[in-house]
């Protein structure tokens, strides 16, 4: 089973992160994988563990996102291809799809795993339009896999009721919910190791893709300002025992907020 | 939330994210539970050995990392950073120093892959006396030869993690004081298998102390160990003892800097949250100065670790800059916690903010294990060539 596990690496959300004149401050920003791709490449390495094969973690940046292949690397992944760019700032989902689908074209694999979106942008438009690209099937926000061969997968959704089941014939593109499995932790031993496994850049101008596809900027959308939300004020918890917190609470949203006046 | 200003720098950026995470299964809660019960973060040290970040010192060929002493400070400046607290297994790294550096070759094959692995445990590390207490040399613990074997009588003090280690490095006299020309002649090193010495010439006395530490003392009666356990030549063991502690001090002195940069990110976090008189704390001189001042202060040991920490790992000298680093970094972290557990106010008291917790851990480094003074008279005497005080 060959897997490939594209990653984007995102701004750090535990950090405190700015916004100055509608753009994002780049200053002190920290940079880390996407969590919903960790998890994709956590079902990727489980997947082999138990049926055989190997990972290929893909992404497309600045020499940057090497750090992001270099911790997936030491996480368990058995190569890693870099999509060596000046910039990809301001790119929308289709841009992104469009390279990933050229450099995907000749490539063998049976599975495409990806998280269900990304931490940053949260659109999480580009595998859908991947698998378009690439003409195959695709099973979005996975919770687990089942009977998994090299022409077929099983696989779980879930959904309000309970839990869809499909079952999809390989070569795929699935995406997947942050409930599928728990990222394991990169080990000293794996970052050792990871130093020896084999990283490939591969220049984005040579892969012969339309020139509109590299212009900075969104292609299909524009992401015009950012705006930072108020912060939420702290809540307020009421302990003790019910029968003085419950008319507490009572008294406190008549008087604050005007309910039940 | 993590403040850059207090990340570290980007070197080894792969290692601090690794220790990050793995800390971020350790909570305060986890920690606040063990200190309140005195017990051992067993779960932790598991987690950090499995993971192979206590074996980085040790060499591949023996099943380590075969990393130097920068990476070693990088994961324990991170497991401080992250209010968790590394003294439980510090030891791990750097004790194997002696028994690597010093150890025949039938020695390290037997001993070190297990240690590599974390089948075997050797972090404690007896020197401390009542008696001699920094006066190493006037030690009175004697390991007389019989044959084959040593026959072991004496008292250590402070033995840290004993009841939590398999081996022990302990250092002895083998030649009594009055018979060897320099004060420093006559003390071995020899390997202590405590898992057969428990309850064999072996008694091992928990002390108490103001932090959760699994610190001891360790009577000897007529204790056995195998000659062959001896590490390196009889008589030099004070040398070995010391050719270890540079890596020691370098390695306390960084977590001395996590410790200072986990004060410093909470200082500022309160101070600019905290709201008296109608404004943030932060905003008054009286309050912002002395976070500054642990920053200053923290990011020139940091410098000075690092110094110390590159010159160990090519092979120079660095007697000068590990005593440094230490002095530096436990004085920063000191000033650091202080700051803190006053920008807190009242609150910095209780238990649930980790600061009182910290703030006594941290406060160890002053004392053990060198205490600041005897390192002002190493630099006064070794570094300045002023008249020995001792
Ligand atoms: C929690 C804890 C864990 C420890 N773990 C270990 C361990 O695992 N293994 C181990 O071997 N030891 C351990 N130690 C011992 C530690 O290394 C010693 O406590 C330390 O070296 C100081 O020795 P002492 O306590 O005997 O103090 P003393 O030597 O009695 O000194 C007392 C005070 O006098 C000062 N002083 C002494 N002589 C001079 C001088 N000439 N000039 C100026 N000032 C002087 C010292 O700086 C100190 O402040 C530990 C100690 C503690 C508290």
């Amino acid at each position: 089973m060959q897997i490939i596990v594209p990653i984007k690496q995102v701004p750090d959300v535990a950090l405190n992160i700015k916004v100055k004149d509608g753009e994002i401050v780049q200053e002190g920003i920290s940079w880390v994988i996407s969590s919903w791709d960790e998890t994709a490449l956590e079902a990727a390495l489980q997947l082999t563990e138990e049926a055989g094969g190997e990972v290929t973690v893909l992404s497309i940046g600045t020499a940057k996102v090497q750090e992001a292949l270099r911790k997936a690397l030491a996480l368990g992944a058995h190569q890693a291809l870099h999509i060596q760019c000046d910039s990809s700032a301001g790119w929308d989902s289709y841009q992104v799809a469009k390279v990933l689908a050229k450099t995907l074209a000749d490539q063998d694999y049976n599975l495409i795993i990806t998280g269900k979106q990304a931490q940053d942008s949260d659109a999480g438009l580009t595998p859908t339009m991947l698998a378009e690209f690439l003409g195959l099937p695709q099973v979005t926000n996975i919770t687990a896999f089942k009977d998994v061969s090299d022409a077929s997968i099983t696989l779980h959704r879930k959904g309000d009721d309970g839990i869809e089941i499909s079952k999809m014939t390989l070569p795929g593109v699935v995406t997947v919910n942050d409930s599928l499995a728990e990222p394991r932790l990169a080990s000293m031993r794996g970052i050792m190791m990871a130093k020896k496994k084999p990283m490939e850049t591969v220049d984005i101008h040579s892969l012969g893709l339309a020139p509109e596809v590299l212009q900075s900027g969104g292609l299909m959308t524009e992401v015009v300002q950012y705006e930072k939300p108020d912060e939420r004020k702290e809540g307020r918890r009421f302990e003790g025992d019910e029968t003085e917190t419950v008319p507490e609470v009572m008294q406190n949203l008549k008087k604050n907020i005007g309910l039940f006046a | 939330m993590l403040n850059q200003a207090f990340a570290g720098t980007g070197q080894f950026a792969e290692i601090r994210d690794a220790v990050r995470g793995l800390c971020a299964k350790f909570p305060g809660a986890y920690w606040r539970q063990l200190d309140r019960e005195r017990t051992y973060p067993e779960e932790f040290v598991q987690a950090l050995t499995d993971s192979g970040f206590l074996a980085v010192l040790i060499p591949e060929e023996f099943g380590g990392s075969g990393l130097g002493v920068q990476e070693a400070a990088t994961i324990l400046e991170e497991v401080q950073r992250a209010a968790c607290n590394g003294a439980a297994c510090h030891a791990q790294m750097y004790i194997m120093g002696t028994l690597l550096r010093h150890g025949s070759p039938e020695q390290k094959s037997k001993w070190l892959p297990p240690i590599a692995s974390g089948e075997l445990r050797l972090q404690a590390f007896g020197v401390t006396e009542p008696t001699s207490g920094t006066d190493t040399t006037s030690l009175r613990t004697f390991a007389k030869r019989d044959g084959d074997r040593y026959i072991v009588n004496g008292q250590k003090l402070w033995t840290s993690r004993a009841e939590h280690s398999d081996l022990m490095l302990l250092l002895a006299r083998t030649t009594p004081k009055e018979e060897v020309t320099k004060r420093t002649a006559g003390l071995s090193v020899l390997l202590v298998d405590l898992r057969e010495a428990i309850g064999n010439g072996i008694t091992i006395q928990p002390i108490r102390t103001m932090m959760n530490h699994a610190t001891t003392e360790v009577f000897f009666e007529n204790l056995e160990v195998p000659a062959e356990n001896l590490i390196g030549e009889a008589g030099k063991g004070f040398r070995y003892i010391l050719d270890g502690m540079n890596a020691e001090r370098i390695l306390i002195a960084a977590e001395c800097v996590g410790d200072a940069r986990w004060f410093l990110e909470k200082s500022v976090d309160y101070a600019s949250q905290r709201v008296v008189f109608d404004r943030p704390i932060g905003q008054n001189q009286g309050v912002q100065f002395p976070i500054a001042r642990a920053f200053a202060e923290t990011e020139a040991a940091a410098l000075m670790v690092r110094e110390a920490a590159q010159r160990f790992d090519s092979g120079q000298p660095c007697g000068k800059e590990a005593n440094l680093a230490k002095l530096l970094a436990a004085d920063a972290s000191w000033k650091a916690a202080e700051s803190c557990l006053q920008t807190h106010g009242g609150f910095g008291f209780a238990e649930e903010f980790d600061i009182e917790r910290k703030f006594r851990e941290t406060r160890l480094y002053q004392v053990a294990p060198i205490s600041t003074n005897l390192i002002l008279s190493y630099l006064a005497e070794h570094v300045l060539g002023l008249p020995r005080s001792y």
